[in-house]
């Protein structure tokens, strides 16, 4: 079956070819094509992908472990999960090919590595966090407990959801559905793995984090998965993306490009919108607890500076650099996360970082909502 | 099966072929009458052998320098002098990078950056001078130089600690021993270098086609690209230039695309020899209706110009006006064009580097 399967595409692609030579290249799209309800399409393989969602799930939490007084984070461990070194003692097994540390964008691979050694440094403090004091802090009920560095902020936070930007949401945004992962051969179909243009569209898909019937289906869903379900209920956000993906992914079998850019354009616009809400998500719940709960005030803005700092990583970004760093400094004082201090914070800098992501994403309706 | 999904690509391909546009076609080496001879005794000649000869005499001045400086007989200035000059010298000899000079893997050993300071640390602390290891990031001259200008400058002490200078001595031992049986294998190589005529992949003028593009690349992506941050969507990184402690980025630069302008045109000294110029003119290879050999001398004086201007190091032009940098960047890639892909397809030559290593999915 697959074999008839192949053989009737390439001759509809020798169809296609010949007809192009006459009628010039418009024609070689075809114009309507079946789009699927869910990603369950033939020959996708993302399992490269699945397996670095698995190495953060598994770095992430063993170094939130050490938000309980008295765990102490291995250093020698913690990096190697984070290069899938011999050390890194993970549960699943993944290929060695696969690490985390190459796939996250250059320019940050240095400072997660250090940021990731910091946590495991402080980890061994059972004392009390303080301005210029690693250390613990609780919220109010007592029932949750921080690791904050010096300067207030939570790093196993600001390593997972950077990680989600500097890593998965600058791999698919920025890369797999860049042009020098799109401007591919679309013609030679690999058994299991589609053409190389297909390939490079499931391994973006792969880093979103979701079932293929997804959003009929939130169970398992993983990072940014997870968050884009969180925002579903203001945002619409789970079908818009969940839909480019499959919309894209069709239109390329059907060698549309015109549909396929249309879909990279929504993936990119909505994925971002989606970094942006969950981060006034959490400025929402630093504001709430302001004066009241310390512990949820670090905590929560731990989160959003992460996603804020998330932002830079998509090639179509609607904030430039600049933007982005003026809410970091904004926020916590500099754009530089080892320098970025949460006791210096105010209320009203909160609010108006708030403001400014409002205008800047049009969430100025929904904002409090969010 | 196999046979026939074999015998609908191939007909796919010839469909494919037929499409392109029916644009008047260049005349290309492989049906030109060009005879090969003095081309290549030219660069063997006049540019490669006098080239690595000056680049060794150059390394030797260097050794001898850095000996007198850790005997306390010369002093650091004249040693960071030394240093410059043979760090120019090397963007000269760029372009050799086949033959003799890459089976003694010559620029891998010798100017592997950005330098990765900590390894450094490491490797002087272990005394670890086995420089056979691949991908060392903590030898040649980028460790040279973080020694030689950055470290002397903040640290005196650690710089002329008995197990840093010996480091420093083992480095400079290694590559002049390199750049010695270089030399000394292009005696007989020679021969075999100007009788290698043709267009095939093992051919002459293949290996200095696929040299002059690969080093033109590495300027590109490394010297260029990564520092000003567009490959990396905007995030800059002027500290990842070639040479960050010294300054010497600039001049670095404009001399490695100097020579690398040099090497196309075959020129050495005043003299205009014949040159991968003089082939595309001989062929009568045009470009947008100007010859493409003049295309690619124009573009190439655009980019010299560009980096003329900057008023400082690369470094510092990355840091206030990296819009500059970011046009260069543009210039350089409108020239890979017609370097990697207008000029083989006329001299009939095949790209075989890899440009960029295969990575995991």
């Amino acid at each position: 079956m697959k074999r008839y399967i192949l053989s009737s595409v390439t001759i509809l692609a020798l169809a296609l070819g010949v007809s192009s030579c006459e009628k010039g290249k418009k024609k070689e799209e075809s114009l309507t094509y079946t789009v699927p309800s869910t990603y369950d399409f033939e020959n996708i393989d993302y399992s490269g992908q699945t397996a670095r969602l698995g190495m953060l799930a598994e770095m992430s939490s063993y170094l939130k472990s050490a938000n309980a007084s008295g765990v102490s984070i291995d250093q020698k461990r913690a990096l190697a999960m984070y290069e899938n070194g011999p050390d890194a003692n993970f549960t699943g097994s993944f290929d060695a090919s696969k690490q985390l540390k190459s796939k996250t964008i250059s320019t940050e691979q240095g400072l997660m590595s250090s940021l990731i050694a910091n946590l495991c440094t402080i980890s061994v403090l059972t004392s009390d966090a303080a301005d210029g004091m690693a250390g613990r802090i609780k919220n109010n009920a007592k029932t949750k407990e921080y690791l904050l560095n010096e300067n207030g902020i939570e790093l196993a936070q600001v390593i997972e959801k950077g990680l989600m930007g500097s890593c998965f949401y600058y791999q698919a945004t920025s890369v797999y559905l860049g042009a020098s992962k799109m401007d591919v051969d679309n013609e030679t179909i690999e058994a299991g793995k589609g053409t190389k243009m297909q390939h490079h569209w499931d391994e973006a898909f792969g880093y979103f984090g979701v079932p293929l019937d997804f959003p009929l289906n939130t169970s398992g869903v993983f990072f940014w998965g997870k968050y884009t379900n969180s925002r579903n209920g203001v945002l619409d956000c789970n079908s818009k993306i969940m839909n480019a993906f499959i919309r894209g992914r069709a239109a390329i079998g059907a060698k549309n490009s015109t549909d396929r850019d249309a879909a990279i354009a929504t993936i990119r616009s909505e994925w971002e919108k989606v970094s942006a809400a969950s981060a006034v998500h959490y400025l929402n719940a630093a504001l709430a607890s302001f004066t009241l709960d310390k512990g949820v005030v670090h905590h929560s803005l731990s989160e959003a500076l992460a996603f804020i700092y998330s932002l830079k990583f998509n090639v179509e970004k609607s904030a430039s650099l600049s933007e982005i760093d003026d809410y970091l400094i904004t926020l916590a004082g500099s754009s530089d996360i080892s320098k970025m201090n949460l006791y210096k914070i105010t209320k009203e800098n909160v609010e108006r970082v708030k403001e400014n992501m409002s205008n800047k994403f049009g969430f100025t309706a929904i904002a409090d909502t969010l | 099966m196999i046979k026939k999904s074999v015998s609908i690509i191939s007909l796919s391909l010839i469909l494919f072929f037929s499409c392109k546009p029916k644009k008047k076609e260049n005349n290309t080496l492989c049906d030109s009458d060009y005879n090969q001879t003095e081309l290549l005794s030219n660069y063997a000649e006049h540019l490669i052998i006098p080239g690595l000869k000056t680049f060794e005499e150059s390394l030797v001045s260097l050794q001898v320098i850095w000996q007198r400086y850790a005997s306390n007989a010369a002093s650091l200035k004249e040693l960071q002098d030394s240093f410059f000059e043979t760090y120019v010298n090397l963007q000269k000899i760029q372009c050799f990078d086949f033959g003799p000079m890459e089976s003694h893997m010559f620029i891998e050993k010798a100017n592997s950056f950005p330098l990765n300071q900590g390894k450094l640390a490491q490797s002087i602390a272990s005394a670890n001078i086995n420089f056979s290891e691949p991908e060392r990031f903590d030898i040649g001259f980028p460790a040279l130089e973080f020694l030689i200008f950055g470290l002397s400058e903040s640290n005196i002490d650690s710089f002329k600690s008995d197990q840093t200078k010996q480091y420093i001595g083992a480095i400079l031992s290694d590559l002049v021993q390199r750049i010695m049986t270089i030399n000394t294998d292009w005696v007989s190589y020679k021969t075999t270098f100007i009788n290698a005529q043709g267009t095939d992949a093992g051919s002459s003028l293949s290996l200095m086609v696929n040299a002059l593009n690969k080093s033109f690349e590495i300027s590109k992506r490394d010297r260029v690209g990564i520092p000003s941050g567009v490959l990396t969507l905007g995030l800059k990184q002027p500290e990842l230039v070639e040479a960050p402690q010294s300054f010497l980025s600039k001049k670095l630069l404009f001399t490695n695309l100097e020579y690398n302008k040099l090497f196309f045109q075959g020129k050495y000294g005043k003299v205009n020899g014949e040159g991968l110029d003089n082939v595309l003119a001989h062929i009568k290879a045009v470009k947008n209706d100007l010859g493409l050999s003049n295309s690619i001398e124009d573009n190439y004086d655009a980019m010299l110009n560009k980096i003329d201007m900057f008023p400082g190091s690369l470094k510092e032009q990355v840091q206030s006006v990296n819009s500059s940098v970011i046009d260069l960047y543009a210039l350089m890639s409108k020239q890979v064009v017609s370097l990697k892909s207008d000029m083989p397809s006329v001299l009939c030559i095949a790209i075989t580097y890899l440009d960029n290593p295969s990575d995991s999915d």
